[in-house]
């Protein structure tokens, strides 16, 4: 296979140079499918989406692989990449479902949301976290579920590390607030 | 009671099979869009311009019979 023997940052490096989605390129997407599309599924919460979403990564990733300044170690860039072209997507899809909503809501169901204490015992931890805003949701899944250090997270998000700590922080404690009935102390 | 770890026991399936396959059909879908815009508003107006030129130049020289010898030496 080809780049085997070649690290990340040289493969990223010689495909600046490709005109084309050449055999650098191809490498790369090999080595980072599994991940790429393990965050993808993990922040967009079905295979439907996670597979646009992954797909899109991979496109940015081309069209933007001479922006790739070797700073940081290209798996924390191609991270960074999939985190913000699944926000995008996501707030996409949530102002498109926003727009339909607008319309078919009736003044009964407009009252359910504030009635979150009462409904909280049937929610699982996913729809918890649709709760919180894109950013939040996608820090605590990135941190819990995959396990990111904050020195990854705060390069992924483009934060400072403490200020990373502190969002990861005010998003938990956002969530013990609103179902206290589900969290432990 | 809940604990955030509990994140990480959701199962990922394995990616689609033709998840290579469908980024490089969407990549090229997009590379021949981009191909397309460059010759449109690039290459072409360079070579319409480039044609011009001449052209413009042997009506002129139809009309006053004068043909401009300007040698630009380097």
């Amino acid at each position: 296979m080809y780049g085997t023997g070649r690290t990340d940052e040289q493969l990223a490096v010689e495909s600046a140079r490709e005109d084309s989605d050449g055999p650098a390129f191809r490498a790369l997407v090999q080595r980072y499918q599994e991940k790429v599309w393990q965050i993808c599924f993990r922040l967009m919460g079905n295979a439907e989406d996670a597979s646009d979403a992954a797909q899109e990564v991979f496109v940015r990733l081309f069209l933007h692989r001479g922006r790739y300044e070797g700073k940081s170690k290209y798996s924390t860039w191609v991270y960074g990449v999939a985190l913000r072209t699944c926000l995008t997507l996501r707030r996409s899809r949530s102002r498109r479902q926003a727009r339909v909503k607008t319309v078919e809501t009736t003044p009964e169901m407009a009252r359910q949301p504030a009635d979150v204490e009462q409904t909280s015992l049937r929610l699982d931890l996913a729809q918890m976290l649709e709760t919180l805003s894109e950013e939040e949701r996608a820090l605590l899944i990135l941190k819990y579920a995959e396990g990111y250090g904050y020195d990854e997270l705060a390069e992924m998000f483009g934060l400072s590390v403490s200020a990373c700590k502190m969002r990861v922080s005010r998003a938990r404690e956002k969530l013990k607030q609103r179902y206290p009935k589900n969290f432990a102390d | 009671m809940m604990q955030f770890d509990q994140l990480a026991a959701t199962e990922i399936p394995p990616p689609p099979e033709n998840l290579n396959e469908a980024v490089h059909q969407r990549l090229n879908r997009i590379l021949v869009v981009l191909h397309l815009c460059d010759l449109f508003l690039r290459a072409l107006p360079a070579v319409a311009l480039m044609f011009t030129q001449p052209v413009l130049a042997f009506f002129k020289y139809s009309v006053t019979g004068r043909f401009d010898l300007k040698i630009r030496r380097r």
